[in-house]
């Protein structure tokens, strides 16, 4: 039974642990490349290229090591079932709405800047839309995750 | 329609058997966090968890959830 319980204590603490992983280097590698892409050009400006690689890396590494944590607990039912229970699927389902609201009022505020302020190309606006949703989704479910 | 509280004797029941969260977690098949937010009264759990956490004392749904209409 300890032993159990330390496993899903483990896996639960990593699972946390790769997520924020996860966030903060999608986070350094999406803002810059937006910006790079549409905002600032820095084809001489290697420091942030750099930057922006190593947010990619480590992005692919968090991804990776949820993956491999995904197919570690799928391989006990029991964890499976711990891991996945219903406090996790709320949660879920309240940082989904919290990303659902945040968009809608990103694209209000879109709206009202090209129409009263600049005209914002459609890619440029499509990339901050996923940028914002997938940092709000798990932003939000580390946020309701936490240790209360 | 009254606003009522759910207060819940998971603790009491867990400190007479010398039980830790952990242990009842994977008894219901939860996580040791949602047996501490239940616990603790910051989250109301469904009628299936509900069932299980009673069950794991060998105990009714009454004996461990009770509610108390807010004044």
């Amino acid at each position: 039974m300890k032993n159990l319980t330390q496993q899903i204590e483990d896996l639960e603490s990593k699972r946390i642990k790769w997520l924020s992983i996860n966030l903060a280097g999608f986070c350094i590698w999406d803002s810059l490349r937006i910006t790079t892409n549409h905002l600032l050009d820095i084809s001489d400006a290697p420091l942030l290229t750099g930057i922006m690689l190593l947010g990619w890396l480590i992005w692919i590494i968090g991804l990776v090591q949820i993956i491999r944590l995904s197919s570690k607990v799928r391989k006990t039912r029991l964890a499976l079932e711990i891991m996945n229970d219903e406090l996790f699927k709320i949660n879920l389902l309240k940082a989904f709405r919290t990303a659902l609201v945040t968009v809608i009022v990103a694209q209000l505020a879109i709206i009202l800047i090209t129409t009263f302020i600049t005209h914002l190309s459609g890619i440029f606006v499509a990339e901050i839309s996923v940028f914002i949703s997938v940092t709000t989704v798990i932003g939000a479910f580390l946020y309701f995750n936490r240790d209360r | 329609m009254a606003q009522h509280e759910l207060i819940n004797t998971i603790k009491v029941e867990r400190a007479k058997r010398n039980m830790t969260q952990a242990e009842l977690a994977i008894k219901v098949g939860v996580s040791r966090k949602t047996i501490n937010t239940i616990e603790t009264g910051k989250f109301t759990p469904s009628t299936i968890t509900a069932i299980r956490i009673a069950r794991a004392f060998e105990l009714t749904v009454e004996d461990i959830f009770s509610i108390v209409p807010d004044k």
